[in-house]
This record gives structure tokens, C-alpha cells and sequence, in this order.
């Protein structure tokens, strides 16, 4: 039998090459996916791993009712130990370098701080001197190249507030990992950075080196009794285990997301697979029906086919391994690096992906292959002698259809019901919902086949009859079309969806920070960071703003007895400003605008608490848990950015409270110009770290996560729709070369060969359109019922359409088809027209 | 397809539907060379139903092929009423052959997906030009399918599928039509119908009609037959019966075995 199946493999092997294409590039996906993200940890571990060599046992930052840092004291008695060789205080923070052309150097997340001094063997000095004094800094060797910085350069930095100057005095070499990923390192004398970050005297961490002889648990039992209960202790082999794991977990994200697309291409592969197995069997039924008719048995019939497929499993599984660390090197070479912050390395074949490859490719194709056999199975040993023999049953096309109708009206009904009061299982059962419906249209396609395509119908009127060959054609085979056209709709269905899903989202978001932000300008960090609060006086200070508050968030308890237990956030804000810049609805009181002892309430914490305009709010501030009495002016509804109760900043500041700002907001002279916008910059020194919007950067910006996220998804997605072209291909190519004959006689009585290559390229695209109206139809179904969910969360949630894009998805089907169609259609018009009529 | 490097040359003489002169094919070269047809001359008269006959592998099939444009010969020349058919492009070709010639092949002569009525008018349809409907009308009429025309391939029988077959190679009224085995694939009576309306259209409605056959039942429809043995023409009878072909044939099967 496996001989049998062998030879097989060996003649059909044309026919075999799309499934075998379509295996291969999904297995491709999911090896290019597990070496990626092994290369990547690897490479992250090797960049910590030789970033924590030399260090047998770190003391770091500990927390109790508040950060609690190691000291300079603790550093000496440390250093004053006989096991102890050397200790280094570290000290570490975020800190962001301006590029020559006053850009941010690499991103916010990875742009880092930290100190350095004599002997750290992690931080080699190539070039240069150690800075000394606040306005002197060394920077990390690539950082250097990058920039074109060099020993003497004078840079613009910043933490988190307005841009500082400083003068490298030197270049060191690092194998940190943050640099690894793309980020920069900018080192400080520890005064300094003790001053930048933390209070003169405190270090983020002792690393400390054992004396020669002494183990490093030694080393920990030496020096536990020195330091508080409060402060963590951690060996080296501790730290290196500890940042393996929180890479893994890392990785393990970048995998899963990876391997999710990787499964969808494969699903779409399966109905390729199934698709060109069915055709085999179709073909063979002669063949396989003698078979049976010499003595073999059904299952021997089932296995040949299967032992097939499993040959081609394993060889579409062995070239998509090759091809798939094709990938990763590929996407190595692209994207690991400075731009994304994935460092690079070397790539990492782990024998689990090697099997896990193989694995995929040859379950996927024998699960795929499984209907088809048994099918070939079931063919009466007659049909060897001629007897006519049908397949493809009426009855199957029935219960094919009943429960792909049960299923569409499930799922759907599944998408839009409010099931509970809880937005994240809402959107799973949704998520689940759209899922089955998913199935169910792909079991309903082969009868939504004559509907769809009939509505098509217009489009093909200028290609004349050609068109209308076509379409019938395209409707011959209706599960062969339907299974051709599901792979290109579940691509399609995604796409849609999520793009819908976007559209909606950036369109609310827009038109919410419209309607609640009324400030020419923002000036803000990388997402949820805060600035310090020079930031927030320096814009005031400009001679250009006329209106400006930060925007300081704290949790802060109610005085027994005044409102209730418990505390609430408090908002810090400029109150004499305040109405300039936001707009918020009053469902109480007459303005927002704040004076002394005065306090505005979110409508939550009104409505829970029972109070209103005129009651009195007592709160407990700050460490000294002072109480003051505040005045309730009015009670606003629910805001975007806004989302407990409001005071003037004063009150926060009196109270040793330190505050940060997520935004801050100005009024200008004149309104939005770039000069003003200059000036802005200008005002917060340059800041690298801070961003500073117009209104129309701050919708932009509202925009351009979303655009990212869908932008890579569409990339993602991009492979489920070559494979769904492969498809269509394969399809194609079964079709003319079963229809050889007729295309002979069509090409007899007159049709040309441009003719027959319209005639199979129209087919093409009524195939690929039919996938891509029922893709983009479930796809915007889809988008709208997540959109209703998002709705309860959003009130300026609307269904947006985007007609464009849309367009673009059809003509993108349409092209799917012409593309697809490049090579049958050849194939067609050069068939050879006497061999074709006299074929029987 | 195109070859012929001389100018088209005018028909030899007085203008018959299709004529050869010193047609030649021959396949493959050297030692495996095949001579398919070896100078064949020869005239189909416009309003004549001529038979083909000959044994196996004779060049029948060769000599239909090369005359009504789906092959292209090795030598000589071959014309379709007075357009020389061995000097045209592929394309004109095409257009000749949907114009102006008609087909009715052993299988495969219809399109699953076309019911009657659009089989019929396929080549008008390719075209683009609207059919004549008296004549589609007769033609119809003459094929006895006014009932069927709405009907699919699948659904009719292999005579009702032949005589669709017949009535699209008539309907676009070419100047000849070419039968290659027309009855090989059905039985006696159905075969019989399809010969006694190709007749008819010859007869009434003053079509020519070429037909390979290798059946002498079937030859004694025609008006003419035509012998081809071993790529060349070695006799023609006029009015034939079944009796005479038979007669013809055993006599040449004798010959040919002790030549
Ligand atoms: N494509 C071809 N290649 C090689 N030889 C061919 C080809 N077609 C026909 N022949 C040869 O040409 C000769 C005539 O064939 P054909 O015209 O089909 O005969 P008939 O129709 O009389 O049976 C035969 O010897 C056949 O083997
Ligand atoms: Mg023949």
C-alpha cells in the first residue's frame, strides 16, 4: 500500500503542488514563528546573562509603605565584609536622548540611565573620561554610532521633564540588554544619577562580587544580617533565572501571537488540502474502484489515500521547516535590531520546532485528507466497470446545510447578545459567537454560492458571454467553488472585521477627545508615563499660554464619616484654568472653574457616596494624613481622561504630595501655529522624552496606535490570503485540465485562445469575489457587533464603514482572482485542441 | 499553426466548398517519421454530403483536421471555399472556423453547463453576432429539439445530444460542415437519425456535409465516398449503398494484405 501510495504521490505530482505550496507556506508560518521567538530569547539571555556575569549577589529596591532604596551605609558595611571582593551601587532609570536632528533616539521604553564608575566590568569605557559633575554623561558605544556622538558632543536628555544639556565626556561598551534591543544607555557619576532618580546617598542596587574562595551563598549568609527585611536579596544564578523567566514570558507572547496567524493560514490550507484530495479521489474512482474489485478493503482504500497525504504532509512539513527558518532569518535580519527593540542573535533551531513543524504539516494534511478517503472508501467496486457513480450526495449538500444554518444563526445570535454586565467575557462570548458563525457560513457557502455569485452578475455583463461561461463555470461544482472561495473569506472576514472594529474605534476616540478636550495644545510622554511637575510650570511660564493645568492623579481616603468609607481618586488640576481646557458636562453646579477649598465630583463617586452640589467632602492628605474640608461646586459626567473627584494641584502640593502629570494642557495666543508650537518645545527645553500636540497631532495620535496594530495584523493576515490564492490556483488548475476536452471544442467552433484565457480568468474572479463579498459581508457583521459592545463602554461609538478600504478589500479579491488565474489561464489557452477532442 | 511562406494562392478552379491540393502532414522526423496524409488532392462540391472512408489510423481524421483549420499541414495547400486556410495566423484561423466552418465531433460536442438552445448558439454567441432566427428556426425544426431546447445536456439522450450538436454546426449556416465519427458513440437508431438529418440538411437545406466514418451503414448516407489507405486517396464511388462500401472495403483489405 505505501508503495502504492508513493507512486501515486510520484504522478499526480503536479496536481499535488498547491496543497503541497499551501502545507508548506503554512508550515513555513509556524517554524518561522517558534525559531523567531527562540531566537529572539535566546538572544535576550545571552544579552542578560553576560549583562549579570560577575555579580554574586544583588541587594535591590525593596518596598514598605513606600519604595525603600539601599544606601551608601549599607554599601560601606557590604564593601567592609571579608567575603565581600567589590560591590557597585546602581542606580537606574528612564531617561530619553535627543538624536542630532532633535528626535528621540530609539523608543521611550528602552531609552535608560543609570550610573557608572571605576572597575564595573559590564560598562567597559572605549573612549573618553567618567563623567563627573550634573552636566557631563557617557554614552553606550552603539548609541554612538548610531548618532554620530563622540567624546566632547554637547546632547539634549531628559527624564521626565523638561530637556537637559550635557557634555559626553566618554564612550563605553555594554552588553545591557536594553541596548541589545535597540534602546540607549546614558551613564551618569552616581551623585548624580542618585540625584536624577533617587536622594543623594540611595542606590536602585548593590551588586556585589564574592572574594576569591567564597560561594555565593556564603556571600548571601554574610550579608543578609545587614540589610532590612524590607530589602530583596538575590544570588546571581537568583537574577539570571529570574530574567530568563520574565523573557520567556515575554517570548512566550511574541510566539502565541505569532502562532495564532500561523493557525489561521493553516486552517485556510485545510480546505486546499481537502479541496484537491476530493478532485484526486474524483479522478480515481475508476482506479480505485478496481482496487476494491481485486480484493482490497475499504479500509486499505482509506489508508492508501491517507498514506499519501501523509507523504505529502511530511514533505510540505520538511520543505516548510526550511523554508520557515528561511523566515526567521529574514525577519531577523529586517526587524530584530534598532528599530523594533528585539535584539538579534544567533538563530536558535530548537529540535521542539523541528517537530513541531513536521508534526503540523503532516497532521494538518492527513486530518484534511481524512473526509476525502473516506469517501474514496465508499465507492462501490462496480464503478470499475463503468457503472455510472455520484460522489458528491444531494443528501450530504442537506445536512451540510442544515447545520451550517443552525450554526450561522447560533453564532450570530451568539455575537449579539448581552450576556452579562461584564465588557471583557462580553467580547469573549462575541469573540466565541463569531467564531461559530464563521463555521457556519463556510458550511453554508456552497449553497449561498448561486445567490452570491448571481448578484456578481452585473459586473460580469461587459465581458459579454465570455462572463456568463464563466459564471456558470464557477457554479458547476458548487462545494469545490464553495470550499475555494471559504479560504479566501476567512482572511477577508478578519481583515474586515478588525478594520470595521479600528474605523469605529479611532472614529469615537477622535470625537471624544473633540468633545472633552478643549486645549489648543498637549504636551505628554510615551503612553501612560507621568512628567514631573517642572513640566507643567514650564509651560506655564511661557509667554504664549494663557490657560494651562497638568493633570496629577492619587488615590486619597475619606475622612471617617463624612462620605463613607474607603478612598477615591483625586485629580489634581489647574482650577482657575480649568474650563478653558476641558470640557466637561456639569450635571450639577454652574462652572468647573475651581477656587480655594472647592471640589468637583465624578457622577460615580456622587451617586455612590450620595452627595451633590454644596455638601462638604472631608479627605485625608498626604503622609501626615492631614484633613481637609472641601466644598462640592458641582458633579460631572463620565469623561474620557477624567475620572474622580477634582482639585486645585495646591492641595496635593501643601501636602508633601508629590505630583506627576499624564497631560498637560495650554491655551496659546492666537491658537495653534507653528511658531507656537516651537515655542512650546522650546519652553520644555527640548525635552526628548515629551511630545507636544496640536489638536490635530493629538487626534492623530489617538489614530496611530490602532493604524500600527492593524498595519501588522494586516501582514499577519496576508499570508492566510496568499495561501487562499493558492487555492484558487489549484482549483483553477484542477478545473481546466478536467475540462480539456470542452475547452477543445469551444476552441473548434471558434473561441480564441485569449478567449479561453478570459473565459478561465472571469471564472477566477467570480470565485475570488464570491469569497471576498461573503468575507467582507461577515467580516462588517462581525465589526458591528463588536462595535455594540464597545458602544456600552463608548458613547460617541458609531458603526463607521470605511467605503474606501472596503472598495480596496473587493478589488483586492478581484485582483486575488486575475492574479491566481495568471497560470491555468495559460495553461488553458494552450491547450492542444485535437488531443483535447479526441480525449475520452 | 502558421506556416506557408508563399502568398495566398486563388482556389484552383471553379469554387468548391472545401478543396486540397497535394495536401501533405507528416509527423515527427528521421527514422520515426510519419506520413499522415501524402499529397492528397482532392474537392468537396458545395450542397454534397461526402463520407471519408478508410481504415485505421488512414488519415482520416488528419485530412478533416487539416481542411477545416484545426491542424496545420506540412505541405500544400488546402482552401475553404475560395480562402486558402494554409496561409492563415492562428487567429484568423479561429475566426474562420467560427465563421464559416461547422463541427460535429464523436464526444464531447456539448457544454454542460449551456441548455439546448444555448449549445446551438454557441459559435454566434463567441462571436457576438445575433442569429438568423427563420433559419435557426428551421434548423431546429429540422432536428426535431423543439421540445428540448431547454433542457441541459445531462438530460437528454446521446442521439438528442448529437442532433444539438448537428443543429450548432448548422445554425451559424457555415459553408461546410466536418463530422469526425458523428455516430461512433451512439447505437444504431440513434446514429441512424443523426445521418437521415444530416442528409436533410444537405437535401433541404443545401448544406455541405463532410464525414469521416468507418462505418459503411453510415457512408451509404452520403452522396459521395472517398477511400484513403495509407495517407493517399485511392478511390471515390458515387450514390453509394452499404452493400457497395462493404463490397469496396473486403476487396481493399484483400489488396492491401498481399501488396
Ligand atoms: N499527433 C500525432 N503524432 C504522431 N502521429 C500521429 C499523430 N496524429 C496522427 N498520427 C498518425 O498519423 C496517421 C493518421 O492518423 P489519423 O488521421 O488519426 O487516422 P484515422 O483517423 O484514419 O484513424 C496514423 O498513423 C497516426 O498514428
Ligand atoms: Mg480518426
Amino acid at each position: 500500500m505505501f508503495r502504492t501510495a508513493l507512486r501515486n504521490v510520484l504522478a499526480h505530482k503536479a496536481k499535488l503542488l498547491m496543497t503541497a505550496l499551501a502545507v508548506t507556506l503554512g508550515v513555513a508560518f509556524v517554524a518561522g514563528s517558534l525559531v523567531f521567538s527562540s531566537t529572539v530569547s535566546r538572544a535576550y539571555s545571552d544579552a542578560v546573562s553576560s549583562d549579570l556575569r560577575g555579580i554574586d549577589l544583588a541587594v535591590t529596591e525593596g518596598w514598605d509603605d513606600g519604595p525603600l532604596h539601599p544606601d551608601q551605609r549599607l554599601l560601606d558595611e557590604i564593601a567592609a565584609l571579608p567575603e565581600t571582593g567589590a560591590v557597585f551601587g546602581d542606580v537606574r532609570g528612564n531617561a530619553a536622548l535627543a538624536g542630532p536632528d532633535g528626535e528621540r533616539v530609539g523608543e521611550l521604553w528602552s531609552s535608560t540611565a543609570g550610573s557608572i564608575v571605576e572597575g564595573d566590568e559590564r560598562r567597559t569605557l572605549v573612549e573618553g573620561r567618567l563623567p563627573e559633575g550634573e552636566d557631563e554623561l557617557v554614552i553606550d558605544s552603539r548609541t554612538a554610532e548610531r548618532t554620530g556622538f563622540t567624546t566632547g558632543d554637547t546632547v539634549t536628555w531628559s527624564t521626565d521633564g523638561p530637556g537637559r544639556t550635557a557634555t559626553v565626556t566618554g564612550v563605553f561598551e555594554t552588553e545591557d540588554g536594553d541596548v541589545a534591543a535597540g534602546g540607549t544607555l546614558l551613564l551618569f557619576a552616581p551623585d548624580v544619577a542618585q540625584e536624577i532618580f533617587l536622594e543623594p546617598g540611595q542606590y536602585g542596587q548593590l551588586n556585589v562580587t564574592a572574594a576569591p574562595g567564597v560561594s555565593q551563598d556564603e556571600l548571601r549568609s554574610a550579608v543578609e544580617p545587614l540589610v532590612t527585611d524590607s530589602l530583596d536579596l538575590a544570588t546571581g544564578t537568583e537574577l539570571v533565572a529570574e530574567q530568563e523567566r520574565s523573557i520567556a514570558s515575554y517570548t512566550e507572547g511574541l510566539r502565541t501571537g505569532l502562532l495564532i496567524f500561523a493557525g489561521i493560514s493553516l486552517f485556510v490550507g485545510i480546505f486546499i488540502i481537502a479541496n484537491t484530495f476530493t478532485m484526486l479521489v474524483t479522478q480515481r474512482i475508476r482506479e480505485l474502484a478496481l482496487l476494491r474489485a481485486v480484493g482490497a478493503s475499504r479500509r486499505q482504500v482509506t489508508r492508501s489515500v491517507l498514506i499519501e497525504s501523509f507523504v505529502v504532509g511530511l514533505l510540505a512539513g520538511a520543505t516548510g521547516l526550511v523554508v520557515g527558518i528561511g523566515v526567521a532569518l529574514l525577519l531577523r535580519a529586517t526587524i530584530a535590531g534598532e528599530a523594533s527593540g528585539l535584539p538579534a542573535g544567533e538563530l536558535v533551531v530548537g529540535l521542539d520546532s523541528v517537530l513541531v513543524s513536521l508534526g503540523v504539516g503532516v497532521v494538518v494534511t492527513m486530518l484534511s485528507a481524512w473526509l476525502p478517503a473516506r469517501r474514496a472508501a465508499k465507492i462501490p467496486p462496480a464503478a470499475a466497470v463503468g457503472a455510472a457513480y455520484a460522489p458528491a450526495t444531494r443528501r450530504g449538500l442537506v445536512v451540510r446545510t442544515t447545520v451550517g444554518a443552525v450554526l450561522t444563526v447560533l453564532g450570530g445570535a451568539l455575537a449579539l447578545v448581552r450576556a452579562t454586565d461584564d465588557m471583557s467575557s462580553n467580547f469573549l462570548i462575541m469573540t466565541f459567537g463569531a467564531m461559530v458563525l464563521l463555521t457556519g457560513v463556510i458550511l453554508l457557502t456552497p449553497v449561498l454560492s448561486r445567490p452570491v455569485i448571481a448578484a456578481v452578475r452585473p459586473l460580469l455583463r461587459p465581458f459579454g458571454f465570455l462572463g456568463d461561461l464563466a459564471r456558470r463555470n464557477a457554479l458547476r461544482d458548487s462545494r469545490r467553488t464553495a470550499a475555494t472561495a471559504s479560504a479566501l473569506m476567512i482572511g477577508l472576514t478578519l481583515i474586515t472585521a478588525l478594520t470595521v472594529g479600528a474605523a469605529g474605534m479611532q472614529r469615537a476616540m477622535a470625537e471624544e477627545l473633540e468633545q472633552t478636550v478643549s486645549a489648543d495644545y498637549e504636551v505628554r510622554m510615551f503612553s501612560t508615563m507621568s512628567m514631573s511637575s517642572d513640566v507643567r510650570e514650564a509651560v506655564a511660564a511661557a509667554p504664549e499660554v494663557t490657560a494651562s493645568t497638568g493633570l496629577a492623579t492619587e488615590y486619597v481616603e475619606f475622612d471617617a464619616g463624612s462620605a463613607g468609607d474607603g478612598g477615591a481618586i483625586l485629580h489634581g488640576v489647574n482650577g482657575a484654568d480649568l474650563p478653558e481646557l476641558m470640557a466637561l458636562e456639569l450635571a450639577e453646579g454652574e462652572s468647573a472653574r475651581l477656587g480655594e477649598g472647592e471640589i468637583l465630583l465624578d457622577a460615580d463617586t456622587a451617586a455612590e457616596r450620595g452627595l451633590g452640589t454644596g455638601d462638604t467632602v472631608a479627605l485625608r492628605l498626604g503622609e501626615a494624613e492631614q484633613v481637609e474640608e472641601f466644598t462640592v461646586v458641582g458633579v460631572y459626567e463620565d469623561h474620557r481622561t477624567l475620572y474622580g473627584m477634582v482639585t486645585d494641584v495646591s492641595v496635593l502640593e501643601r501636602n508633601g504630595i508629590s505630583t506627576e502629570d499624564r497631560f498637560v494642557w495650554a491655551m496659546t495666543e492666537g491658537g495653534v501655529s507653528p511658531a507656537t508650537t516651537e515655542a512650546l518645545r522650546a519652553a520644555v527645553g527640548d525635552s526628548p522624552a515629551l511630545s507636544v500636540l496640536d489638536r490635530e497631532a493629538m487626534i492623530a495620535e489617538v489614530s496611530a496606535e490602532a493604524d500600527t496594530a492593524l498595519t501588522l495584523v494586516y501582514a499577519l493576515l496576508g499570508m492566510a490570503v496568499v495561501i487562499a490564492v493558492l487555492g484558487v490556483v489549484n482549483t483553477l488548475a484542477m478545473s481546466v485540465m478536467e475540462r480539456r476536452s470542452e475547452i477543445g471544442m469551444l476552441r473548434a467552433v471558434g473561441l480564441d485562445r485569449s478567449g479561453v484565457a478570459r473565459m478561465v480568468r472571469l471564472e477566477s474572479v467570480v470565485i475570488s469575489l464570491f469569497g471576498g463579498v461573503l468575507g467582507i459581508g461577515l467580516g462588517i457583521f462581525i465589526g458591528w457587533a463588536g462595535g455594540l459592545k464597545l458602544a456600552e463602554q463608548m458613547s460617541t461609538y458609531q458603526l463607521v464603514l470605511p467605503y474606501e478600504r472596503l472598495g480596496l478589500f473587493l478589488l483586492l479579491a478581484a485582483v486575488v482572482g486575475v492574479v491566481a488565474a495568471l497560470w491555468p489561464a495559460r495553461r488553458a489557452a494552450r491547450t492542444d485542441m485535437l488531443s483535447a477532442i479526441h480525449a475520452t | 499553426m502558421t506556416q506557408t511562406h508563399t502568398a495566398p494562392r486563388p482556389a484552383p478552379h471553379a469554387v468548391a466548398a472545401a478543396t486540397a491540393e497535394r495536401l501533405t502532414k507528416s509527423y515527427g522526423s528521421g527514422e520515426t517519421r510519419v506520413v499522415a496524409l501524402d499529397q492528397v488532392s482532392v474537392r468537396f462540391e458545395a450542397g454534397q454530403f461526402t463520407a471519408i472512408m478508410g481504415p485505421s489510423g488512414s488519415g482520416k481524421s488528419t485530412l478533416m483536421h487539416c481542411l477545416a483549420g484545426l491542424d496545420s499541414a506540412t505541405d500544400g495547400h488546402a482552401w475553404i471555399g475560395d480562402t486558402e486556410i494554409t496561409s492563415l495566423s492562428d487567429k484568423q484561423l479561429t475566426k474562420l472556423r467560427r465563421d464559416r466552418v461547422g463541427f460535429v465531433f464523436q464526444a464531447f460536442n456539448l457544454l454542460p453547463t449551456l441548455t439546448a438552445a444555448e449549445n446551438i448558439t454557441l459559435p454566434m454567441d463567441i462571436a457576438g453576432t445575433k442569429p438568423d432566427t427563420g433559419w435557426l428556426n428551421q434548423v431546429i425544426e429540422t432536428v426535431g429539439l423543439s421540445g428540448r431546447l431547454k433542457h441541459r445536456p445531462n438530460q437528454l439522450s446521446g442521439g438528442q445530444q448529437q442532433r444539438v450538436a448537428v443543429a450548432r454546426a448548422l445554425a451559424s449556416r457555415p459553408a461546410i460542415i466536418f463530422g469526425d465519427e458523428p455516430t461512433g458513440n451512439l447505437d444504431s437508431r440513434a446514429g441512424a437519425e443523426v445521418l437521415q438529418f444530416l442528409r436533410n440538411s444537405v437535401r433541404e437545406l443545401g448544406q455541405t456535409v463532410v464525414m469521416v466514418t468507418h462505418d459503411p451503414m453510415a457512408a451509404a448516407y452520403a452522396d459521395r465516398v472517398v477511400f484513403l489507405a495509407d495517407g493517399r486517396i485511392v478511390d471515390e464511388m458515387a450514390d453509394p449503398t452499404a452493400e457497395r462500401v462493404l463490397d469496396h472495403m473486403r476487396r481493399f483489405e484483400a489488396v492491401g494484405r498481399t501488396s
